[in-house]
């Protein structure tokens, strides 16, 4: 029961939300990046929001399943096949024993979430099955899928409307997603101009050496007034770290747990999961906001979510 | 007294308490002894904590709490918290390192930069007691300090893509164990044969901060035949864990 891996694509990873209360012995928290796009996906399945999932960039993966299960896939943006058979995202498919899900190139810096029915066979590590980049855990849970693997899963076909409609909501829209608001960090004072600066007022593009770890942006103009040498200090998810004049680290889920660069601000928590949609070429631009704004935001879209969720899996 | 410290926000949900920027054993025996305070007695909103050299970063429940709830408490119990009123129990532990040039990649520029020659640069970075400071970075990582000044120096100015698991590298003024492989930029003077990482239960490795370490020297012969099992498990033993 389950599925084995015939191709492992670039880095797809198992993954739930990770693991919370080990960044002090320097564990990462490696959960998924868009959580709406990954409860989501197990919605559709009618498996509990909290769910393994396979989270894929740049190229995912080729499985062939063992025994016939229900599948889903929600993010963007691919073109996924069964067999011959294009797959549409955001939908249940029934598969059968035998048949192969390929999921293939991931285009315009997308991510895609892969949901499967039934109860997934993994071992954790401190409370997560999301697999690290970084810690030395055995087996998936420290390091990518890759050809021959196989996850057991404890089918249960039940009947599921596949009549269901999809909401607008919750498709990933491309507008929109390149103005991240921030909030100020430990070190915004370093930067020119104080608030009204260069970090907000100028076009910063995502370079072609950003990983799971973080994404290297690059600005045009120097934003930082002066450099400092610093020590090591607690960085997050969201923390963008100036290592230059012009160049910045925003830190992703995968990051490390301290760094020596000044921290001159913070993705508000909202605007995360856009980033699961950005990556190299792409322009960012960053614009200031309030604790208060930030929070406002991120309540108003779980609430927005939890409605939809409520109105179509409850 | 206390120490002089600041509460800032650092996004929607970490609250941090800044104390002056330096290397200071009290400082961080006294932002340990905060941690340990905040942690037995307000677990249910505070979601984790990571001492760095001289900050606390409290994670808490933003959705539910108010910076200002959180700066109050924390506040409250660093003012609480005197410094030095403890004696902060810690264990003193031996690390074997094998110095052999195999291993020390970066002998040749470090007997330029410290005009020492190698065998000196051995005896200086095995002849000092080490305090874990913190751990992070990396997971498991152990940032060890001080170093003998002697041996002060810089990073590499080209980081390596790859140092292998158990290296043990110099920085700055500081001296540090490579979990696993994995990139990095200090300069590599050994290889110890023992893991750092050893997950039992919810803990992700032995060592702990404020923990003593002295490295001892063993030969390549030593170290290829090293029993890291048995040794660690005698440390295991000695600590009860």
């Amino acid at each position: 029961m389950g599925f084995k891996v015939l191709h492992g694509g670039l880095q797809s990873l198992i993954k739930d939300l990770g693991r919370m209360g080990f960044r002090g012995a320097g564990v990462p928290i490696s959960g998924v990046l868009d959580p709406y796009r990954y409860f989501w996906v197990n919605g559709i399945l009618g498996n509990s929001r909290y769910n393994p999932i396979v989270e894929m960039k740049m190229i995912g993966v080729e499985i062939e399943f063992d025994t016939d299960h229900l599948i889903a896939l929600t993010g963007f943006s691919a073109e996924t096949f069964l067999d011959d058979k294009k797959l549409h995202l955001f939908r249940p498919y029934k598969v059968k024993k035998g048949q192969v899900l390929k999921v293939g190139k991931i285009n315009e810096n997308g991510t895609i979430y892969l949901g499967i029915r039934g109860n997934w066979n993994l071992d954790k590590a401190l409370g997560s099955v999301s697999s690290d980049l970084l810690t030395p855990f055995a087996g998936l849970l420290g390091r990518a899928l890759k050809k021959g693997d196989k996850v057991s899963i404890e089918n249960d076909t039940v009947p599921i409307d596949y009549s269901v409609s999809i909401p607008e909501e919750i498709l990933v829209r491309r507008t929109g997603l390149k103005t991240i608001r921030i909030l100020t960090g430990p070190e915004s004072n370093l930067l020119k101009n104080g608030k009204k600066n260069h970090l907000s007022d100028n076009i910063i593009t995502i370079d072609r050496t950003s990983n799971r770890m973080g994404l290297r942006l690059v600005s045009e103009i120097p934003v930082l007034r002066v450099n400092k040498n610093m020590l090591s200090s607690f960085v997050h998810p969201g923390t963008i770290q100036a290592s230059s004049e012009k160049n910045l680290i925003l830190l992703l889920n995968h990051s490390q747990t301290t760094g020596g660069y000044p921290r001159v601000a913070q993705v508000i928590r909202g605007d995360m999961y856009k980033l699961a949609y950005l990556g190299p070429g792409d322009q960012i631009l960053f614009k200031w906001t309030t604790i208060e704004e930030a929070k406002y935001i991120e309540r108003y879209q779980w609430g927005q979510f939890n409605l939809l969720w409520n109105l179509y899996f409850e | 007294m206390n120490h002089n410290f600041n509460i800032v926000a650092f996004g929607e949900n970490v609250a941090l308490l800044q104390c002056r920027e330096e290397i200071s054993l009290e400082m961080l025996e006294w932002l340990y002894s905060v941690d340990e305070l905040l942690n037995s007695e307000r677990k249910n909103y505070i979601r984790e904590t990571v001492v760095t050299y001289n900050e606390l970063a409290v994670v808490y429940n933003c959705l539910a709490y108010s910076f200002e709830e959180i700066k109050e408490v924390l506040e409250e119990i660093a003012t609480r918290t005197k410094a030095s009123s403890q004696q902060w129990e810690y264990r003193e532990i031996r690390v074997p390192v094998c110095y052999d040039k195999r291993f020390a990649l970066d002998n040749k520029k470090l007997e330029e930069e410290t005009g020492l020659e190698f065998e000196s640069i051995v005896a200086l970075h095995a002849g000092k007691q080490y305090i874990v400071y913190m751990m992070g970075f990396l997971p498991g990582f152990l940032y060890l300090g001080e170093l003998d000044e002697h041996l002060w120096c810089k990073r590499l100015s080209n980081p390596r893509k790859s140092v292998p698991k158990g290296s043990v590298g110099i920085a700055g003024k500081q001296t540090g164990i490579y979990p696993t492989e994995s990139p990095g930029g200090w300069n590599l003077i050994g290889r110890t044969p023992i893991d750092l990482i050893s997950i039992k239960g919810d803990r992700l490795s032995f060592f702990k901060p404020l923990d003593r370490i002295t490295f001892f020297p063993i030969s390549k012969k030593q170290f290829d035949d090293f029993d890291a099992a048995e040794y660690l498990n005698g440390i295991f033993l000695k600590y009860g864990i």
